[in-house]
């Protein structure tokens, strides 16, 4: 649905998009994920035809978005990082509005205005003007406009900045629904739990550039590796220390693995004293994260 | 709950985008008529006030039979008709502060329908202004039509035409909604002012007498005055109205030259 390849955008100097390639298909969800000004917005917003890309390629379900942006526009929903609404108009005429610029008429606009608000949980608040909604209801109506059109590329530019649990699960049900019925997500957020629950393909941008990519299982094992932390009874074997590269001492061992369950059996199984305490600490996306942008790693007992 | 795949292939017919803007542009207008109620009595006010001294101006200048709405209607409507050019700009600017503005140039509303869809309600709201203050001016304070009603008909057409051109050149000069509240007031003020909307042009200082024909407000209110005043030719009407739309086509044309469709004047609204 998207492919994006060889992208740059400068502003100046300094370099926001660089040489970017990356490719979203129909039903995938890509978690693009950074530091502030890593470049997703810039990304996104080249991606939307709302900045125009110094070089590179942009195509969107064939078509090229940078050359024809206004054949692409009717494909795509975008729900910027800022809130986007007419505080002073109600729901039915926020989502009507967009509605109708989405080509909906008449019943088909009355209805696709209703579902809508029904998927975010506002259908009891159409006729309420969006100034007078919480902050998490303004935000799930911002999104809920993206959505009206039901376009087949979806970018969401941090769609949860901002919102309270209750919200934020509601948006992340209906974004995997949303790429389950075949919809193409592009997913750009600071909140890495996240993009594990969508169980996105994650791509992670940092100045500009991609500095990792891939589905989430596969970039966790290729950066990081989990921990076996055991607290014994009796000192380990030497043999037995060197052989699993076991480290510390005074009773507390860490062990890295790729294979966590199995090394703990051998080890369990092997051990002459007492084992008082044994955990798997395994590598959160977080952690891969931190290591990609060079940043100390962190783990996530388990 | 999802939009079914039924009403998403089957859509009913879109309406053109710069219509659906339109329709979005009126609702906005409607949402803050509070304002446009503000633009239409303010000039009633000093309407009633300065009626009777724009009536001895008038029979100073040897006009017989008059009653001053003459010339307070088409000058007071003009004058602060030229404060409807920040009404025309905050109309784009709102769209700004409202965080609209990316979604809507993300749809498939072209560059041109958001203009178009913007500007036409603008441009109707400002004939429906001086329609409602002429038809008041009828009711209120006696105004009576003597002159050339096309001369009349053309510069009431030309003058918003000039007024929504300069609210989009304002859009495209300014950056921030303190810039465009600065330059479209003090710059409406000077304009009605000078062009003879609030006091008779042969009440003005020597000085503006001879720069007010530079403004177009002086055009407006001459021409409107040659459809109320006996004495005018229909020319008068339309050489007023062709400086207005030349105006107008001019200050459209900068405004195309230096508006920014990407910018996003973020400032805008802090």
């Amino acid at each position: 649905m998207l492919e994006i390849a060889g992208l740059q955008k400068s502003y100046g100097p300094a370099m926001a998009v660089d040489s970017v390639d990356l490719a979203v298909g129909r039903g995938q969800i890509l978690g693009l994920l950074g530091p502030n000004g890593a470049g997703k917005t810039t990304l996104v917003c080249i991606v939307a035809g709302l900045r125009k890309a110094d070089a590179g390629t942009v195509t969107v379900a064939g078509i090229d978005a940078l050359r024809y942006p206004g054949r692409v526009r009717p494909l795509l929903g975008i729900a910027p990082q800022e809130l986007g609404l007419y505080p002073t108009l109600s729901v039915r005429v926020n989502l009507g509005f967009f509605g109708e610029l989405a080509g909906y008429r008449g019943q088909h606009l009355y209805r696709s205005v209703l579902q809508a608000a029904e998927a975010v949980g506002l259908a009891d608040r159409l006729d309420d003007r969006a100034a007078v909604l919480s902050g998490g209801q303004k935000r799930r109506l911002h999104t809920a406009m993206a959505l009206i059109g039901h376009p087949p590329l979806l970018l969401l530019d941090e769609p949860t900045a901002g919102a309270d649990v209750e919200t934020r699960a509601q948006l992340l049900d209906l974004v995997a629904s949303r790429a389950a019925d075949g919809t193409a997500v592009v997913y750009s957020t600071h909140y890495l739990p996240e993009v594990e629950q969508l169980r996105a393909e994650v791509v992670i941008i940092d100045r500009g550039r991609i500095r990792a990519s891939g589905p989430l299982d596969t970039l966790v094992a290729r950066y990081q590796s989990s921990r076996l932390e055991l607290t014994l009874s009796a000192p380990m074997p030497t043999a037995m220390a060197e052989r699993f590269g076991a480290e510390g001492g005074d009773g507390r061992v860490s062990i890295a693995t790729t294979q966590p369950e199995a090394d703990a059996a051998e080890i369990l199984a092997g051990l002459p004293g007492t084992v008082t305490g044994l955990s798997i600490v395994r590598p959160s996306l977080e952690s891969v994260y931190l290591e990609v942008l060079g940043r100390p790693a962190a783990t996530v007992p388990q | 709950m999802t939009l079914s795949s039924d009403a998403a292939v089957d859509r009913g017919g879109p309406l053109p985008a710069w219509v659906v803007v339109a329709r979005q542009s009126f609702r906005l207008m409607r949402s803050d008529a509070a304002s446009l109620v503000t633009v239409c009595a303010m000039p009633l006010v000093l309407m009633t006030f300065f009626q009777s001294m724009a009536r001895q101006s008038l029979e100073m200048a040897g006009y017989h039979h008059v009653n001053g709405s003459e010339q307070v209607v088409p000058g007071m409507t003009v004058g602060f008709g030229a404060f409807l050019l920040s009404y025309v700009a905050f109309g784009f600017i709102g769209e700004y502060s409202w965080g609209t503005w990316e979604r809507l140039r993300a749809s498939r509303a072209s560059s041109v329908a958001i203009v178009v869809g913007k500007l036409l309600p603008a441009m109707a709201l400002c004939v429906v202004y001086e329609l409602v203050l002429f038809l008041l001016g009828i009711g209120l304070f006696g105004l009576r039509f003597h002159g050339q009603i096309l001369a009349l008909i053309l510069t009431g057409l030309a003058f918003p035409a000039c007024l929504v051109s300069a609210g989009i050149l304002l859009v495209a000069v300014c950056r921030t909604n303190q810039q465009i509240n600065v330059v479209g007031n003090v710059g409406g003020i000077f304009l009605g002012a000078l062009g003879g909307g609030y006091v008779p042009l042969s009440l003005l200082p020597s000085w503006a007498r001879h720069i007010a024909p530079a403004t177009p407000t002086y055009w407006a209110v001459k021409g409107l005055r040659a459809g109320i005043l006996p004495g005018y030719s229909l020319s008068t009407g339309f050489v007023c109205a062709g400086v207005l739309v030349g105006i107008a086509v001019f200050f459209g044309a900068v405004a195309a030259s230096r508006f920014r469709f990407e910018e996003t004047k973020a400032e805008i609204g802090a």
